[in-house]
């Protein structure tokens, strides 16, 4: 590779991201920006804003068997520092998490997990293998449960998230199950079985002993609760049935 | 406290107990970690608080002739750079022999000898030479590949059996060649001195090997042992010998630690720990020269320590230092978080194993001698003789003539610590032992087991005395143990010589038993004057407030103490709160350690509480007596309520209603008669776990792949009394998958030409998922055989070192090979002659 | 994560401009190429992430013009449960369904599946450790270290790393084409080793679609890994066999996916038993030579028995 094309309209992007004095870590704004649920708009942030792209996404649902367009109205990502070739490397970002609107500042490299456990302090979701090989930070994004420590943040816009804070605050029967099967022991993967297990319920809501252990084969327990999560889920579908 | 007041249990019915064995109870912790609201090590942050790391070195033995960090303080968003060679870096080398340290760290020691921020890595990943705080991760590891470092590459030495090799490089260089000084008697848990007469000492190492890198040598010299008579007097004698590699804890919250200056000099830390703190604030006042009164701690919840965390641990305890110091530096709260790949920790049982055993045809054992020789395992091999050799045919045996000897190198990897736990290598001993006599004989192990095994093992005569004093149940708890898994897993249905069953689907059917017997000291929750003084329990608004400091790693310690507090003071269970402690150490009291053995199963944790909780009814009852102008003899306290002794349905007041009179009314350990619940004749006050177990391993091998598969595991525990049921299941789940784990498919891999680790991540290094073991069954059987409170025996600890120890022994059923551990395809196909 | 700058391509043009600026990675899924980021493992740290899922359009699973097209941000989870691959090209279903985790399959696609770069534990070790071949330096470190999860056919350009997919051997037995911004490809020559990749892709060239004929016959898939479900192959094996045609492929045993091409002549046309399936085996791994135990390294010759059981059980399955 020549050192011309690693230049992007006569910067390089390794100076660029280097010295171009980002408001995130540099100096501009202290550590965090964050404009928790309400919807600020970048411009009332900073003067350095340069491009507004709003970031309409359709994606496909169950097999194709049903689609779902989720749209988000007004801007998703407002570009706060890029280069001259588009290139973005810090934006204000606008994530819908558990029906709220976060907008928070966010550079590219930012995963999914960190935003909502560092950025706006949704600690449900946990960083354990940080290889998307433990289940640990999953939440349910668009209806599927994904892991959030695979995703980048940015690329998060316009999609419906629904993290553990979410899914305890509206009291799902899983919570409850979930107690009072002592599925816990240090506790750590607790909330990503249970997204896991939710996302399940949405899709399933009768499941089988078999269809548990499938939906839950992608979350690692270390102290070893997995015999008490089928219960729990079977405890709670069949609450979810039975109301 | 005289035995006859407190054995009221005896001859209660378990359904008589208003909240012991109770089902149905939520955890206290169990809100907090279903929904997401449980904050751990990793979740805390602070206002301004910066992100760091500390450099993890690329080598596996290197030193840091020069560093140039210039390029990573330019960066924008660094705000502190802290090098090996800054002023206040703490030089010092501590050592686990350290006499500074010797006064706090009383019961455990140091993994590895460490510096604060060294210039040296005797590890690849090691905490070395630069740590830099920025206001983001991202910055953080962006200005480390920004630090320009010359290295001196060392030669470095991986495998324990190279490292006892004339011309090994000498792993920790500084340090002089050992001296055997811990030599045990393993009698009574008493170090021997050569002045012993029992003693007889024969240098493992003496013109062959290199004892630089010999860290420890363990002998066990039973007293009374006549070996060559044992073997002598033997039908038949066989010698084997099998290998362990690598495994790791892998804990899963990934070690962090936040550090904040507050005003008057003191530091405030965030870190989860399992013991109690003070111990390794010990190391951190001496490292940090900081007075004990200066420290602040918060303990957050514990993402799984499995009782690694027991111990200060190289290296992850060893960041918070050096948070501090980057704290002061940029004058800003630190939180230092490790990689995952740097934050991997050894088991302590990677080694060899042999042993020469004489055996009679009617199953009885004659003689064992072991020679084991391990890698980089904790101090626990001199500290805990259980740990290695043939400690546990010593303790749970009736075999009368053991020997062995265990040696510990050094090598160059990170600090092996014990996670569940430190007797993994005596269970492997045992197992095997055995295991091979049983094959060779054509029974089971459970004959083997009922042949050799007393009610306990040897020295243990105190306690059965005591039992027989106070009458607790003398029952054949290991044959019902073997019976109940038998029934569960149809085993003599099932049960076949090795390598003579192949099933239909074209796979051979394996099958094995480990019946434990565990006669173990649970915790020497007396000894330990920080311990003992600090825990107490006080009437608060009506209600009972404990207050105890304790890391929670989740073995569900709390419910169990709130269980115990309310059994005995009369408390509605709803009544009586502990919430998750998360506060100052010299303010607050603190319980002793939280281990799967040692407070799950209440033997140790639990007599503090009945100690206290019995003190504390005795003051509330004397102060309603005067409120209500009784006696104190005629009422008692039932569901939260002052009633008639005689007549209980007759409330005279409810306990809430004296809130004002009761308020303040406290009762501490420290004024209690805690001697009393040592056991007469114990050689340290101490709590006393006796356990029984039969873990049932159900396998299938493909001969043509190699694959093991898990069909079936049962494991039958008597636990004396279950004084939280569902917690006690959850433990006997964990030990039994996390043990068929690691023994089983876990392995940490090297690379042989530079010392780095290959796997240490979550896709390379593999531990078990849901549906690679569908199925197991936890069985509790409640003899109240135990001398803990209700007759508590405690799910021992051995369930997962024996579990980790079967899986290559049902290996062996289905195919008439042994394989060495674990039992991965490579292995066994090349045993089958496939490979 | 190190920084890196980042573009959303909505457009598969627009993609390909922004990848072939250089210094850029293209990401879908993201569920490798984050692995990759995360522990920096190449010598030069990508300064340009290109996002493919705003492209509109490369999610379809259909049937068309007596082919099955199916786009390349289709998520492996939708192959793995569409009834018409299930039932017509079983051999991708199942490998779509051995692949990774359940929650990985709800995030990886066919596209990203195909292109991942070796799971070789040099190769991925952080911080660029070892400067291996795949990175432009001098040597395989694991042809002298441990290679047990490795090659047993042998290096490609003197790396001995696998490839590790588990769609790719069903993509070769379904004799499919894979589609790209700037060809048609067939499955046969799509590998490739390259440094870093493991396609023959140009820096700037983008898959947009998988095509697979009807087969002749029958096809199944088997996965052979240490655990259940997370695992990358020890080895894996697709077959399709009948109507007269046998096409066999092997992989995580080899660089590319290895088409067993004796076994298969000897399959086609040939009577799916035992004995048949069992030849074919042996057949598939002659010329297997692995490496021997050295140390601790265990060596990896028994792969070549998996290999061959493999082979001949799914054969087996095609039945």
């Amino acid at each position: 590779m020549t050192e011309e094309k690693k230049k992007s309209g006569g910067v390089s992007r390794r100076e660029f991201l280097k010295d171009a004095g980002l408001l995130i870590g540099g100096t501009a704004i202290g550590s965090t920006v964050l404009l928790a649920a309400c919807g600020g708009d970048g411009e009332a942030v900073t003067d350095t804003v340069t491009k507004t792209v709003t970031n309409n996404v359709t994606t496909t649902v169950g097999g194709g068997a049903s689609t779902v367009t989720a749209t988000v109205p007004g801007p998703t990502i407002t570009v706060t520092s890029q280069t001259e070739a588009g290139e973005v490397a810090e934006a204000i970002i606008k994530l819908d998490i558990n029906g709220n609107d976060y907008t928070v500042m966010v550079r590219p490299n930012w995963t999914l997990q960190q935003v909502l456990n560092s950025e706006l302090g949704l600690i449900g979701a946990k960083e354990w293998c940080d290889a998307g090989a433990c289940g640990s930070c999953t939440v349910i994004m668009d209806g599927l449960p994904v892991l959030s420590c695979m995703m980048l943040a940015i690329e998060c816009t316009g999609k419906k998230i629904e993290t553990i804070e979410g899914i305890a605050h509206a009291n799902h029967p899983l919570i409850e199950a979930y107690k009072n099967n002592n599925c816990m022991q240090c506790g750590y993967c607790t909330p990503g079985f249970v997204v896991t297990a939710k996302a399940l319920l949405d899709k399933n809501p009768n499941p089988s002993k078999e269809e548990i252990m499938d939906a839950l084969s992608g979350n690692l327990c270390r102290c070893s609760t997995y015999p008490q999560h089928i219960p729990a889920v079977l405890e709670a579908a069949q609450k979810l049935g039975g109301a | 406290m005289p035995a006859s007041d407190y054995k009221y249990w005896l001859g209660k019915e378990t359904e008589d107990f208003k909240w012991i064995g109770k089902r149905g109870i939520i955890r206290r912790d169990a809100d907090d970690k279903v929904t997401g609201k449980a904050m751990y090590g990793r979740d805390v942050k602070l206002n301004g608080m910066l992100y760091a790391r500390v450099l993890p070195s690329p080598y596996a033995a290197a030193r840091i002739k020069s560093m140039d960090t210039s390029e990573a303080e330019k960066l924008p968003g660094v705000k502190a750079v802290l090098r090996y060679d800054d002023p206040e870096v703490n030089k010092r080398i501590f050592q686990a022999w350290d006499p500074d340290l010797a006064y706090i760290v009383t019961t455990r020691s140091y993994s590895l000898p460490t510096t604060v921020l060294g210039d040296t890595a005797y590890f690849e990943g090691a905490p070395v030479g630069v740590a830099i705080a920025a206001d983001k991760m991202d910055i953080v590891d962006e200005a480390l590949g920004l630090v320009k470092i010359e290295w001196e590459v060392k030669p470095f030495v991986i495998g324990y059996e190279e490292a006892f090799e004339p011309g090994a490089p000498h792993v920790y260089d500084y340090m002089d060649a050992y001296e055997p000084t811990w030599v045990y008697n393993n009698r009574y848990n008493i170090s021997c001195t050569p002045e012993n007469e029992e003693f007889e000492y024969t240098p493992g190492w003496e013109g062959k090997e290199n004892a630089n890198n010999v860290k420890a040598q363990v002998f066990y010299n039973m007293p009374h042992s006549d070996m060559e008579a044992g073997f002598a007097a033997a039908d038949n004698i066989m010698e084997f010998t099998f290998k362990r590699t690598d495994n790791q804890a892998f804990s899963p919250e990934i070690p962090s630690t936040v550090a904040r200056w507050i005003d008057d000099g003191s530091l405030e830390i965030w870190q989860p720990f399992q013991d109690s703190a003070h111990k390794i604030l010990g190391v951190y006042s001496i490292m940090l020269g900081l007075p004990l009164e200066k420290f602040h701690i918060h303990t957050p919840y514990g993402g799984g320590s499995f009782g690694g965390w027991t111990i200060y641990m190289y290296p992850q305890h060893s960041i918070l230092p050096v948070a501090a110091l980057l704290a002061k530096k940029a004058n800003a709260p630190v939180k230092m978080i490790m990689r995952r790949h740097d934050a991997s920790f050894s088991e302590m049982d990677e080694g060899k194993y042999t042993a020469k055993v004489g055996y009679n045809n009617d199953g009885t054992i004659t003689a064992v001698e072991t020679t084991g020789i391990f890698a980089q395992m904790a101090d626990m091999s001199s500290m805990l003789p259980d740990t290695a050799g043939p400690g546990h045919l010593i303790t749970a045996s009736g075999i009368p003539n053991l020997h062995g000897m265990s040696t510990t190198l050094f090598v160059n990897k990170h600090g092996a610590s014990a996670h569940r736990c430190e007797q993994q290598p005596a269970a492997k001993f045992k197992q095997h032992v055995y295991s091979r006599v049983a094959a060779a004989l054509g029974v089971d192990e459970g004959a083997i087991a009922i042949a050799n095994e007393g009610k306990a093992g040897h020295g243990w005569d105190y306690v059965q005395e005591y039992r027989a004093t106070n009458q607790i149940p003398d029952v054949d708890s290991l044959s019902a143990v073997i019976k109940a898994g038998k029934d569960a897993s149809g085993f003599d249905d099932k049960f076949h010589a090795p390598g003579e069953k192949l099933l239909p689907n074209g796979k051979l059917h394996g099958m094995c038993m480990a019946p434990m017997h565990e006669f173990s000291n649970g915790g020497s929750f007396a000894q330990d004057e920080y311990s003992r003084s600090k825990i107490m329990v006080s009437v608060l608004h009506g209600k009972i407030f404990i207050t105890a400091h304790k890391g929670d790693v989740g073995t569900d310690a709390r419910t169990g103490y709130v269980r115990v507090v309310a059994e005995e003071t009369g408390m509605n269970i709803n009544d009586v709160l502990y919430t998750h402690e998360q506060e100052s150490m010299d303010s607050k009291p603190h319980t002793y350690l939280s281990g799967g053995g040692g407070s799950v199963v209440m033997t140790g944790n639990c007599w503090q509480f009945w100690v206290i909780a019995t003190g504390l009814k005795r003051k509330m009852l004397a102060t309603a007596a005067g409120a209500l102008q009784k006696s104190v003899d005629e009422i008692d306290i039932v569901d939260s309520n002052v009633v008639m002794k005689d007549d209980p349905s007759t409330v005279l007041a409810p306990v809430a209603s004296l809130a004002r009179a009761l308020q303040g009314l406290t009762q501490t350990l420290k004024e209690a008669d805690w001697q009393s619940m040592n056991l007469p004749g114990s050689p340290t006050p101490a709590s006393w776990y006796m356990h029984r177990s039969c873990n049932i391993l159900e396998v299938e091998v493909d001969p043509e792949t190699g694959g093991v598969e898990i069909v079936n595991a049962v494991a039958v525990n008597d636990v004396g009394i279950a004084i939280g049921p569902e917690t006690v299941e959850g433990q006997i789940y964990g030990a039994a998958i996390m043990g068929y784990s690691t023994g089983g498919i876990e392995e940490q891999i090297y690379d042989p030409g530079t010392g780095v680790r290959l796997n240490p991540n979550f896709i390379d290094y593999k531990i078990l998922t849901m549906p690679d073991i569908p199925n197991v069954e936890a069985i509790i059987l409640e003899s109240r055989m135990g001398v803990g409170p209700y007759g508590c025996a405690g799910v021992g600890e051995d369930n997962t070192t024996f579990c980790s120890a079967l899986t290559p022994v049902a290996v062996y059923n289905a195919t008439g090979v042994w394989v060495d551990y674990p039992p991965t395809p490579e292995r066994v196909l090349k045993a089958l002659g496939k490979a | 994560m190190k920084r890196f700058l980042h573009v959303d391509a909505t457009t598969v043009e627009e993609a390909s401009e922004a990848l072939a600026k250089g210094g850029a990675m293209a990401i879908a899924g993201g569920t490798d190429a984050l692995g990759t980021l995360k522990d920096n493992i190449l010598p030069d740290y990508t300064e340009v992430v290109v996002n493919l899922k705003t492209i509109e359009g490369l999610d379809y699973i259909k049937e068309e013009g007596g082919m099955l097209k199916i786009g390349a941000l289709t998520l492996l989870d939708e192959i793995a449960h569409s009834d018409v691959v299930s039932s017509k090209y079983t051999a991708l279903a199942q490998a779509a369904s051995r692949t990774a985790s359940v929650h990985l399959r709800e995030m990886g696609t066919i596209g990203g599946n195909i292109c991942q770069m070796n799971r070789c534990w040099y190769f991925r070790n952080p911080d660029n450790k070892f400067n291996c071949l795949r990175k432009g330096g001098g040597m395989c470190y694991a042809m002298m270290g441990d290679n047990r999860f490795h090659s047993i056919f042998g290096a490609v350009k003197a790396c001995i790393a696998v490839n590790p997919s588990d769609t790719a051997p069903a993509l070769v037995a379904l004799n499919a084409t894979i589609v790209t911004s700037k060809r048609d490809i067939a499955a046969d020559d799509f590998w490739d080793v390259g440094i870093p990749g493991s396609t023959v892709l140009d820096e700037d060239e983008i898959v947009t679609e998988i095509q697979i004929p009807e087969p002749a016959g029958k096809s199944a898939f088997i996965k052979f890994a240490i655990r259940k479900t997370i695992d990358f192959p020890v080895v894996n094996c697709a077959a399709m066999v009948g109507g007269g045609e046998a096409r066999i492929c092997l992989n995580a045993v080899y660089n590319l996916p290895v088409r067993a091409t004796t076994a298969e002549e000897a399959m086609a046309g040939a009577t799916i038993d035992e004995a048949n399936a069992e030849a074919a085996g042996e057949a598939a791994v002659t010329g297997a030579s692995g490496f021997p135990a050295n140390g601790s390294n265990p060596g990896n010759k028994y792969k070549i028995q998996i290999a061959k059981t493999l082979v001949k059980r799914t054969i087996l399955a095609c039945q």
